[in-house]
């Protein structure tokens, strides 16, 4: 499944937060790039009503790639993805556009960073934030002098002499973008990527590139450990990530499913729950999607059960992420309290001869 | 379901629920955690694929009107007829008002809407179904009329507002009466009929030209001998909500699985408003048992026996039981409700004391701070 399509948080999927960051940013226009397994995603968004881009003068619109008389093909890399997108964009002829990434879990509000792009005349701004110094070389890092102006750029060094790690948002004037990427498209030997091509060409060019300081919470979910954890980090006392902040709220689809029920004899603490769950057993510090059951007798831990699993009576499963309509029959033992995370993927019926051991990853 | 068509009218409730009816009728008032009561045959009526639907009211129906919005929650969109509403379009004496007033008011929604049957329902029905099996029963029977029942009785206190129904062995209905004396008879009509809709035509002018104004009491009732009525026995859970202790055991019943799996079974979802929360958070210090949470809620505190509403957000140390909390409530830390039901937004004040009876349970009502 594509990376802003996998679910998260016991009701979301990635991309909500990106598309949710639109809409309290106030951006009525959005464009999203898609091409690796693209229905899910597409039709999560569907016409954007969740984020109110159905009305009028607002809109989203699903990009994938296209063949056209001297046009289209695959998307190379972003920065080749946008180029070919560029008669969309002229259609709202823009001041300026706001590239962002959809897969990763963060709320921002873009209009602070236009803002700050604007007053330091950048042609170009990179969000940035500080990546903990053991993690810098996985990041494309910044260097930048006092006031914010970037003066070099690495990406993925082995050596790290910053960390200030880009975020894969990026303002730009669209006149300026717009000419580096037919000149990016032009040369074959390029990756067509935003990182590792549009923004050092920029700099090459002496083109004031500003570095905006983000302060929040941001994490990827490319790896299971990291969507275990993030999911987890929405379970401590204090979240890092508010998913309760009216001020700043994170918009999804909301299919009609009731509201849950927990049972006499069911124990649900430190956890996040969706609508339609069924609780009979123990539930202690997971995220459960919608539609869950959770049997009698059955103890559940550290784990994220995703929409519509079935959880039979006398069930254990301890640090595991288990995939959309799973079942498990009655006694099943999944996974181990430590260091390592089961995963079982959607649809499997699990029986309880099965070893708890069998699904661990990494 | 092209040859079925549906109204819904507002129905009266008693004095009792009159708190949370004080700016709202019964059809909003909220039920069922996420609901609101008319969600319930508003959802009936979409699932079961009837495309033509009217709600008709003689008053207090800006609220329903605010949550119905443009209906497109419950799957009405620009390829189906529509959501009509019915207002009344006369003054009316309070204890002249009836559906049948509304509908006169409104002959020619009925004249130019082309379907051959309708589906006349109080909208404080609550229940899951596909209307198709009783419209099949309807016609198999070649019936005039057919009574949705339930044997499913409500408690004698309410007795006065509801119609009991004889139902003979073939199905016929031999009358209908009202009052402690008629729960004998076995079964209660559920407040839903489905009739042709020129007979119901017929029906709303002779009433309204012989000064009727309720269609069970002034239309179908004089008229049971010499029309074919038959009742279609609804085969699982059915209420009414119509007074206070209604309201409160009804949604006592929901915490029962059984129920819970019948009333929101996936294959007809009940729809309402479409709201944006999150899942529900259960603290460390969370303590639930038998309870239904809708999404939104935060949860430090103990939960027995009682339905939180949406956003509700329960403190530690606070303890809730037997009790319903509607939505956006606030129940601060050391707070106690027992045998409650708390309308909306309400603040309850840490420590406080709140305790009702089960047959007098305490009401609160919205927005005030306790």
């Amino acid at each position: 499944m594509a990376k802003p399509a996998v679910p998260f948080g016991g009701r979301y999927r990635i991309i909500d937060f990106a598309l949710s960051n639109c809409t309290n940013s106030g951006i009525d226009v959005v464009g999203v790039l898609t091409q690796y397994q693209p229905l899910v995603l597409s039709a999560h968004i569907g016409v954007g009503s969740p984020w109110g881009l159905d009305t009028k003068g607002k809109k989203v619109a699903i990009l994938p790639p296209y063949t056209g008389i001297e046009s289209g093909g695959w998307y190379r890399g972003t920065a080749n993805a946008v180029f070919h997108n560029t008669e969309f964009i002229e259609q709202w002829d823009p001041d300026y556009v706001l590239i962002i990434s959809g897969d990763h879990v963060y709320k921002m509000d873009y209009s602070l960073m236009l803002q700050f792009h604007k007053r330091m005349g950048a042609e170009a701004t990179v969000a940035v934030t500080e990546v903990p110094w053991e993690e810098a070389h996985r990041f494309g890092l910044m260097h930048t002098a006092d006031g914010g102006r970037i003066v070099d750029f690495d990406e993925k060094p082995k050596h790290p002499k910053s960390n200030l790690a880009s975020m894969g948002v990026y303002i730009f004037n669209w006149p300026t973008l717009k000419e580096y990427l037919i000149r990016d498209a032009q040369d074959p030997e390029s990756q067509n990527d935003f990182g590792r091509n549009i923004i050092p060409s920029l700099l090459k060019d002496g083109k004031p590139l500003f570095a905006y300081r983000f302060r929040g919470y941001w994490k990827d979910v490319g790896t299971i450990e990291s969507l275990w954890e993030a999911n987890m980090e929405l379970l401590d006392d204090n979240p890092p990530l508010d998913l309760f902040d009216r001020n700043f709220r994170i918009y999804s689809v909301t299919p009609p499913y009731p509201p849950e029920y927990v049972g006499k004899k069911a124990k649900v603490v430190q956890s996040m729950v969706g609508q339609g769950c069924q609780i009979y057993g123990e539930v202690e510090h997971c995220v459960l999607f919608h539609g869950v059951f959770v049997g009698e007798g059955a103890s559940v831990r550290d784990s994220v059960i995703m929409p519509h699993t079935y959880i039979s009576s006398g069930c254990k499963v301890r640090q595991a992420i288990l995939g959309t309509n799973v079942r498990l029959a009655p006694g099943t033992v999944i996974g181990v309290s430590g260091s390592q995370i089961s995963v079982v993927a959607e649809s499997t019926s699990v029986s309880e001869k099965s070893d708890p051991l069998q699904y661990l990853v990494s | 379901m092209t040859d079925l068509m549906g109204v819904v009218h507002l129905c009266e409730s008693d004095r009792t629920l009159r708190p949370l009816t004080l700016h709202r009728s019964i059809a909003a008032v909220p039920f069922a955690g996420s609901y609101r009561i008319i969600d319930f045959i508003m959802s009936n009526m979409t699932n079961s694929g009837v495309e033509n639907v009217a709600v008709a009211a003689f008053s207090g129906f800006r609220s329903v009107i605010n949550h119905l919005g443009t209906a497109k929650e419950w799957g009405f969109d620009a390829t189906s007829e529509g959501l009509f509403i019915l207002p009344p379009t006369r003054p009316c004496p309070p204890e002249r008002q009836g559906n049948i007033t509304v509908f006169y008011d409104n002959l020619d929604y009925f004249e130019r809407s082309e379907q051959e049957y309708a589906i006349v329902s109080g909208d404080n029905t609550v229940a899951n179904m596909d209307l198709a099996e009783p419209l099949a029963f309807h016609i198999e029977k070649g019936a005039d009329l057919t009574v949705i029942c339930t044997s499913r009785l409500p408690d004698a206190e309410n007795g006065e507002q509801t119609a009991y129904v004889e139902v003979a062995a073939d199905g016929k209905v031999r009358s209908i009466g009202f009052g402690r004396k008629k729960t004998g008879f076995g079964s209660s009509s559920m407040g839903m009929y489905i009739l042709s809709r020129r007979l119901l035509i017929e029906m709303i002018v002779s009433c309204a030209n012989r000064g009727g104004s309720d269609l069970l009491r002034h239309a179908i009732i004089p008229n049971l001998s010499n029309l074919k009525v038959y009742a279609y026995k609804h085969p699982s859970y059915a209420a009414i909500v119509d007074s206070l202790v209604s309201y409160y055991r009804h949604s006592m019943e929901l915490l029962n699985p059984v129920v819970w799996q019948d009333l929101f079974a996936p294959v007809r979802p009940i729809h309402t408003k479409r709201s944006n929360s999150p899942p529900v958070r259960y603290e460390r210090s969370a303590a639930v048992e038998n309870a239904l949470i809708s999404n939104g809620c935060r949860i430090a505190g103990e939960v027995r026996n009682s339905l939180l509403f949406r956003r509700v957000v329960v403190h530690k140390e606070a303890v809730i039981e037997n009790s319903v909390i509607m939505q956006d409530t606030e129940v601060e830390k050391g707070a106690t409700i027992i045998n409650g039901i708390i309308d909306k937004g309400v603040r309850i004040r840490p420590g406080t004391y709140i305790r009702g009876t089960s047959d007098n349970p305490v009401v609160i009502e919205k927005r005030t701070v306790v």
